[in-house]
C-alpha cells in the first residue's frame, strides 16, 4: 500500500526535473548555476521521500512473525529524529537560494515565514519533550524501588517488600485516574506531587497547526519554497510524533497531510496514519500519559504487578504467614517483567534525551542560518502567517 | 577475618559474627542516641556476648540511669528486658505479639533488667556524660571480648522473639505516635533517639537475614521487624519531605547552616563577595534564599543515613531532589524569573521582555555565586559519607536550573533584532561569560567521573548560548546602520537644531562604547559570520582599516552614516546658513558626545577627532560666508563714488541696503539655535568681529555724507548688542531702535 503510493510519488518527482528541463528550453537566458540549483532541490526532495520511506516498515519483513516496530517507540522515534537531523542538514546548503535572486525571498516569504514560526514552537516542544524525559527519569525511580523490593532475596521480609513496592507502585501509577496531566504542584503552597512525571511546561499552542503547501504558478521560486516547506512539513512532523509519543501538555491533532504531488507526501501520510491509529488504539488516559510504547510496557506491567501484588499483601496479612510459594513465584516473575520494561525504557531515555537535545540545537541554527539568507539576519522576521497564530 | 569486615557497614554483613542473642536488648537499645550509629557500633555488641556476664554492678547502675530525668518521657516506652530466661520463657508463651499496655505496666520492672548500654555510640557528648563512662567500660569490655575471638557460625544463639518483638513495638508505638501527621516528629521533637532505634531495628533485621537466611525459628522476628522497617522507612520519608519542605527559613546574619565537625560548613547563600558584578544586592533581598537551620540538617543528614543504611536510598534522594529542585524554582520564581515558552518570548514586548532578562541575569548570577553553592554543600552535608550521592544530586538539580535558565538566553537571542535589545542581550553576553571554567570547576569538582562530564556538557551549552547572544549582539548594533539609514524624513528640524536622531544615535553609541570591551570581544568572535553575506559598504574607513578593531570600524561607519545623513539632511534648509548652523550644532553635539566619553575616543582615534574639529571650523567659516558676506559687500568703497566723488544718494541707499539686510538678518537668526552655549558665543564674537568693526568703519568714513542722521539706523555698539540677540531661538525679539 505503502509502497504504491510511494510510486506515485516517485512519477512526480520525475514530473520535477522534467519541469526543469521544461524551463531550461524556454529561458534561455538561464545559466548553469540554475540549472544546479534546480537539480539540488531535485535531489533534496527524492532524498526526503527515501528517508521517510526508510520509516515505514518493509512490505516483505525477515522475521514474517515479528510485528513492525511501533511507531511511538524509542526506536522509531530516534531514528526518526535522526532523519530529521538529515533532512536540516541537506536543507541547508539550499538556503543561500532564498537570498539569491529576486524570485528567492520573494517567492519563498509564505513558506519562509511557516518555517521559522515552525522551527520557534519546535524548540519549544524539544523543550517540553526534553523536560518530559527528565522527568521520566524520576517516575521509573518509583517502578525500581517496586521491583528492586519484590526481586531481594529474603523471603521471608515478603511482607515488609509487599507494603515498600505498594507503595512505589501507587507514585508509579496515580490512583485518581483522572485523565488531566498533572501539574507540578498540588496546592500552591504545602505538599507537592511526588509522581514527577507529569511536570507542567508552559507550551505554546497549536504546534502542529495548519501548515500552508504553497501553491500557484509555475514560479521560477516554486522548487524553493516547496524545499522550504518540505522542511517545515517534515520538522512539524517529527514534532507532532515525538509530542504524541511523550507525556507533554500540549498536544495537537496529526499535521494536515501534503499535498500528494510532492514525493515524500505519500511516506509520510502513511506514517502519519500509523500513529494515528496507535494513538485510537490506547484509550484517552493512556494518550494523555504519553504514548511511547516503553513507557506503556513499564506502565502496563506496573498495573498488572500492582494487582499481584495487592493480592498478595491481603492473603500474607490474612494467614500471617510467607506467601506461598506459587504466589510468590508469580509476584517474582511479574516484578521481573516491570524491570524488564524498565530498563527498556531507561536505556533509552540518555540517548533520546542527547538527540531532542541535538535537534533543539541544530533547529535553533537552522532558523538563524534562514534569516541570515534572507539578509534579514539584521532586519525584523517576516511576519508570522496568520493561520499560525 | 570478621574482624576486617567490621567497618563495613550492614545490612551485607556476610561474616558476621552470629552469637548475638544474649545481648540482643542491647542492640535493639532505644535509649541511647547516638548520634552516629554504623557497623562499629553494633559489632562490639555481637562480639561480647563471648566475652562472658558482665558485673551484675552495672546492670544497677545503668538502672538508675534509665530513671534519669533525660530520658523521662521516652525511657517508660523504651526499656528492654534482657534477660535470657525471660526471654525464652516468653518465646514458649508465644507471646509474639506483645501489646503495648502491657509494656507500659512494667516499665520499671523491665528497666531494673536494662543492662549495659548496648551502644558503644561515638556521640555520647549529647548523651548524659555520666553514662559516658559506662559506655567507656563497656566499649572497653566488647574490646576485650573481641580479642582473639573466634566468631564461627556452627552455634547458632537463640534470640528471644520476645525481646525484637518488644523492641520492634516500642518503634511502632513511636512511629505511630507520630505518623499522623507529616513532620509531626520532626517539628516536634529534637530527640534523634527514634532514629537510632528504627537504625538499630534495620539493621538487626538485615544482619538476622543475612546471618540466619532460613532459620525457621526467627521467621516471626524476621517479618515483624522487616514490617516495621518498612513502615518506619515510610514515616522516615515523610518525616524527610516534610523537614525539606517545611523547615526552611530566612537565615539569620552570619548562622552557619551546621555546627557540625564538617570542615565545609555552609556559608550564608547570601554573601555578596563584595562582587561588582552582583548589583542586585540592593533591596528587598530576595537573594537570601531560606537555608536549613543547623539542626534541621543534622536532622536530615541522620534520617538520609538511616534510610541509606536500610536499602531505601531511591525513595529518600526522590524526596531530596524533588523538594529542592522545587525550592530552587520558587526561589528563581522570588527573583522574578519564570519559565517561558519560547514562542512567548518571540511575542513578548520589548518593555516587558527586559524586566524578564534582568530577573533572568539575576536569577542566573544568583544562582551561580550564591544557590548552587548552598545546593552543593546542603547535599553533601545530608548525604554525608555518600558522596558520589550527594554530587549526583547536586548535579541533576544544577543541570536542570542552567538549561532552563540557557533556554531563556537562548529564546532572547532568538528575538527580532532591534536597537534597544543590544545592552540587556550584552549583560546576558557578560553574565555566561563570567560563568568560566573556574565557577564550573567550583561547582562541578571533578570528584566524580560522571560530574566531569557533566560539566563539559555544561560548558559547551554555555559556550553555545553566549555566541548565539553574541551574533544577536553583532548583528542588532550592525543593524544600527540600517536605522540610521532608514531615518530619511523630510522635514527639517525647526531652527536647526540638534536632529533627534543625532541625540539618539550619539547616545546609542556612548552607551555602547560602555561595553566597548565586550563588544570589542565578540566583534572578534562573530562578525565575520553575521557580516559576510551582508557585503560590507566599502568606505573611506575600510581603506586604512589595519588600526581599527573591526567594532571599533562598525562603530565608526555607524558615525559615517550619522554624518552623511545629517549632511542630506542640511540641505533641506532653503538658506545655507542655516544649513551650516544645523550642521555645526549636530556636530557640536556629537563632539561634546566623544569628549564625554572616555571610551568613543579610544575607538575614533585622534586623527578622526581632529578631522571632525576642522570641519567644524569649516562649517562655521562657511556659515558667516553664507550668512554675512553680502552685508560685509554694503561696506566697500566700490561704487560710492560717482565721477571721482563720493554719492550722497549712494551712501544713502548703502546704509538703507545694511540696515534693510541686518535686520532680516537679525529678525531670522534670533529665531535659530544654538543650544551649546560656549557655540552660541564664539558664533556672535565672531560675526561681531567680522561686521562691527567694518561697520565702525564705514560709519566713521561716510556717515559726514549725509545730511541727516535718518538712515543711520544704528551705532557701532547697537550692531554688537544685536548680534548677541542671534541664534537664542527667539524669534519675538524685535529690532528696538537703541540709543
Amino acid at each position: 500500500m505503502a509502497t504504491n503510493e510511494y510510486q506515485g510519488g516517485f512519477s512526480l518527482s520525475m514530473s520535477f526535473r522534467g519541469r526543469s528541463l521544461l524551463r531550461r528550453n524556454q529561458v534561455v537566458s538561464m545559466e548553469q548555476v540554475q540549472e544546479q540549483e534546480l537539480h539540488e532541490l531535485d535531489l533534496f526532495h527524492s532524498h526526503v521521500a527515501d528517508r521517510l520511506l526508510s520509516l515505514l516498515p518493509s512490505d516483505s519483513p525477515k522475521h514474517p512473525l515479528e510485528n513492525p516496530p511501533s511507531p511511538l517507540s524509542l526506536a522509531f522515534l530516534s531514528k526518526l529524529l535522526d532523519t530529521l537531523l538529515a533532512v536540516e542538514a541537506e536543507f541547508r546548503p539550499l538556503l543561500p537560494l532564498l537570498g539569491s535572486g529576486p524570485s528567492g525571498a520573494a517567492a519563498a516569504s509564505r513558506p519562509v515565514a511557516d518555517l521559522l514560526d515552525r522551527a520557534v514552537k519546535s524548540l519549544d516542544l524539544c523543550n517540553a519533550v526534553s523536560f518530559s524525559l527528565h522527568s521520566l527519569r524520576h517516575w521509573l525511580r518509583h517502578a525500581q524501588i517496586a521491583t528492586s523490593a519484590l526481586l531481594s532475596p529474603s523471603p521471608h521480609l515478603a511482607a515488609a517488600h509487599l507494603l515498600r513496592a505498594r507503595r512505589a507502585l501507587s507514585k508509579l501509577l496515580p490512583s485518581d485516574g483522572a485523565s488531566g496531566i498533572r501539574t507540578e504542584r498540588t496546592g500552591s503552597f504545602g505538599r507537592r506531587e511526588t509522581n514527577s512525571r507529569f511536570l507542567s511546561w508552559s507550551m505554546s499552542r497549536n504546534c502542529s497547526a495548519h501548515l500552508a503547501a504553497p501553491r500557484g504558478s509555475e514560479g521560477g521560486a516554486r522548487e524553493l519554497a516547496v524545499a522550504v516547506y518540505t522542511m517545515s512539513a517534515v520538522m512539524v512532523f517529527a514534532m507532532w510524533a515525538l509530542g504524541a509519543a511523550l507525556p507533554c501538555q500540549e498536544r495537537g491533532g496529526p499535521p494536515v497531510a501534503p499535498p500528494k504531488q510532492l514525493p515524500w507526501a505519500a511516506s509520510m501520510v502513511a506514517l502519519q496514519e500509523r500513529i494515528a491509529e496507535e494513538w485510537r488504539r490506547r484509550d484517552r488516559k493512556a494518550a494523555a500519559a504519553g504514548l511511547l510504547v516503553e513507557l506503556q510496557e513499564v506502565e502496563g506491567c506496573g498495573k498488572v504487578l500492582m494487582e499481584v501484588v495487592e493480592e498478595a499483601s491481603g492473603s500474607c496479612a490474612a494467614c500471617g504467614t510467607s506467601l506461598e510459594r506459587e504466589r510468590a513465584e508469580e509476584v517474582a516473575q511479574r516484578a521481573a517483567e516491570l524491570a524488564e520494561a524498565c530498563r527498556r525504557l531507561e536505556e533509552g531515555l540518555g540517548p533520546l534525551e542527547r538527540q531532542v537535545r541535538e535537534v533543539f540545537h541544530r533547529v535553533v541554527g537552522s532558523r538563524a542560518e534562514v534569516l541570515r539568507s534572507l539578509g534579514q539576519s539584521a532586519r525584523s522576521t517576516p511576519a508570522p502567517s496568520p493561520i499560525a497564530s | 577475618m570478621p574482624c576486617n569486615d567490621r567497618f563495613n557497614p550492614p545490612p551485607s554483613l556476610p561474616a558476621f559474627p552470629p552469637p548475638l542473642y544474649p545481648y540482643l536488648p542491647l542492640l535493639l537499645s532505644l535509649r541511647l542516641s547516638s548520634l552516629s550509629f554504623s557497623s562499629s557500633s553494633l559489632l562490639p555488641i555481637f562480639l561480647l556476648h563471648s566475652g562472658g556476664g558482665r558485673p551484675q554492678t552495672r546492670e544497677r547502675e545503668l538502672m538508675e540511669k534509665v530513671e534519669s530525668p533525660l530520658y523521662q518521657g521516652k525511657s517508660k516506652e523504651e526499656n528492654i528486658d534482657d534477660s535470657n530466661r525471660k526471654f525464652k520463657q516468653e518465646e514458649e508463651d508465644k507471646e509474639d505479639q506483645i501489646n503495648q499496655g502491657r509494656e507500659e505496666e512494667k516499665p520499671d520492672k523491665e528497666a531494673t533488667k536494662e543492662d549495659d548500654q548496648g551502644d558503644n555510640s561515638q556521640a555520647t557528648h549529647s548523651d548524659a556524660t555520666s553514662i559516658s563512662a559506662d559506655i567507656d567500660h563497656f566499649l572497653s569490655v566488647a574490646g576485650s571480648g573481641r580479642d582473639g575471638q573466634n566468631q564461627s557460625h556452627h552455634d547458632p544463639p537463640e534470640i528471644p522473639a520476645t525481646a525484637i518483638e518488644r523492641s520492634v513495638s516500642l518503634v511502632e508505638k513511636e512511629i505511630t505516635r507520630y505518623e499522623s501527621v507529616a513532620g509531626d516528629w520532626s517539628r516536634k521533637s529534637d530527640d534523634l533517639s527514634l532514629l537510632d532505634a528504627i537504625d538499630r531495628i534495620s539493621k538487626f533485621s538485615a544482619t538476622l537475614s543475612t546471618i540466619f537466611p532460613s532459620e525457621a525459628k526467627y521467621v516471626k522476628a524476621k517479618k515483624r521487624a522487616g514490617a516495621v522497617v518498612q513502615r518506619a522507612m515510610s514515616f522516615l520519608e515523610e518525616e524527610f519531605r516534610s523537614l525539606l519542605e517545611d523547615s526552611i527559613s530566612k537565615p539569620e546574619p552570619r548562622s552557619k547552616i551546621s555546627k557540625c565537625k564538617k570542615p565545609n560548613s555552609l556559608p550564608r547563600p547570601n554573601h555578596n563577595n563584595g562582587s561588582p558584578t552582583s548589583p542586585e544586592t540592593t533591596s528587598g533581598s530576595p537573594e537570601t534564599d531560606p537555608i536549613y537551620p543547623p539542626v534541621v540538617v543534622e536532622k536530615l543528614r541522620k534520617i538520609a543515613g538511616v534510610m541509606i543504611a536500610a536499602g531505601y536510598e531511591t525513595e529518600c534522594c526522590q524526596v531530596f531532589i524533588i523538594t529542592r529542585r522545587n525550592a530552587f524554582n520558587d526561589s528563581l520564581t522570588k527573583i522574578g524569573f519564570q519559565k517561558m515558552s519560547i514562542d512567548d518570548i518571540q511575542k513578548m514586548q520589548w518593555e516587558s521582555l527586559e524586566g524578564k532578562i534582568a530577573a533572568c541575569i539575576k536569577a542566573f548570577k544568583h544562582s551561580i555565586t550564591n544557590s548552587f553553592s548552598y545546593e552543593r554543600e546542603l547535599a553533601g552535608l545530608v548525604f554525608s559519607g555518600h558522596q558520589a550521592i550527594a554530587s549526583s544530586l547536586f548535579s541533576n538539580l544544577a543541570r536542570g536550573v542552567i538549561i532552563q535558565l540557557l533556554n531563556f538566553a537562548e529564546a532572547v537571542a532568538m528575538t527580532k533584532c532591534s536597537a534597544e535589545k543590544l545592552f540587556k542581550v550584552l549583560d546576558m553576553y557578560e553574565a555566561l561569560r563570567d560563568m568560566n571554567a573556574e565557577e564550573m570547576d567550583n561547582l562541578f569538582t571533578a570528584e566524580l567521573e560522571g560530574s566531569s562530564s557533566l560539566r563539559t556538557d555544561l560548558q559547551s551549552e554555555i559556550s553555545s548560548v553566549r555566541s548565539r547572544l553574541g551574533k544577536a549582539a553583532v548583528a542588532i548594533f550592525c543593524d544600527l546602520e540600517s536605522s540610521i539609514k532608514a531615518d530619511d524624513s523630510r522635514i527639517p528640524v525647526p531652527s536647526g537644531a540638534i536632529h533627534p536622531l543625532t541625540r539618539y544615535v550619539m547616545n546609542y553609541l556612548k552607551y555602547a562604547s560602555e561595553y566597548k570591551n565586550t563588544l570589542e570581544q565578540v566583534f572578534q568572535d562573530h562578525q565575520k559570520s553575521v557580516n559576510k553575506s551582508s557585503g560590507n559598504d566599502t568606505n573611506s574607513i575600510n581603506n586604512d582599516s589595519r588600526n581599527f578593531s573591526p567594532f571599533a570600524m562598525q562603530f565608526i561607519e555607524a558615525m559615517d552614516l550619522l554624518d552623511s545623513n545629517l549632511e542630506a539632511k542640511s540641505k533641506l534648509y532653503k538658506d545655507p546658513a542655516l544649513s551650516y548652523i544645523f550642521l555645526m550644532n549636530n556636530g557640536r553635539y556629537i563632539m561634546k558626545k566623544i569628549k564625554g566619553s572616555s571610551e568613543i575616543p579610544e575607538l575614533l582615534g585622534d586623527s578622526l577627532i581632529r578631522k571632525r574639529s576642522s570641519d567644524l571650523r569649516q562649517y562655521h567659516k562657511n556659515y558667516q560666508r553664507e550668512a554675512w558676506s553680502k552685508v560685509l559687500a554694503c561696506f566697500k568703497d566700490e561704487g560710492l563714488q560717482v565721477k571721482g566723488n563720493v554719492s550722497k544718494q549712494m551712501v544713502k541707499e548703502r546704509f538703507k541696503s545694511f540696515n534693510a539686510m541686518f535686520e532680516e538678518i537679525h529678525r531670522r537668526q534670533s529665531s535659530w539655535v544654538v543650544s551649546d552655549e560656549q557655540m552660541q558665543s564664539e558664533l556672535r564674537v565672531s560675526v561681531s568681529a567680522v561686521i562691527v568693526p567694518a561697520y565702525r568703519s564705514f560709519l566713521g568714513r561716510f556717515r559726514q555724507y549725509l545730511s541727516s542722521h535718518k538712515h543711520v539706523k544704528y551705532g557701532a555698539d547697537d550692531l554688537e548688542n544685536y548680534i548677541d540677540e542671534l541664534f537664542s531661538g527667539n524669534p519675538s525679539v524685535g529690532m528696538k531702535k537703541r540709543t
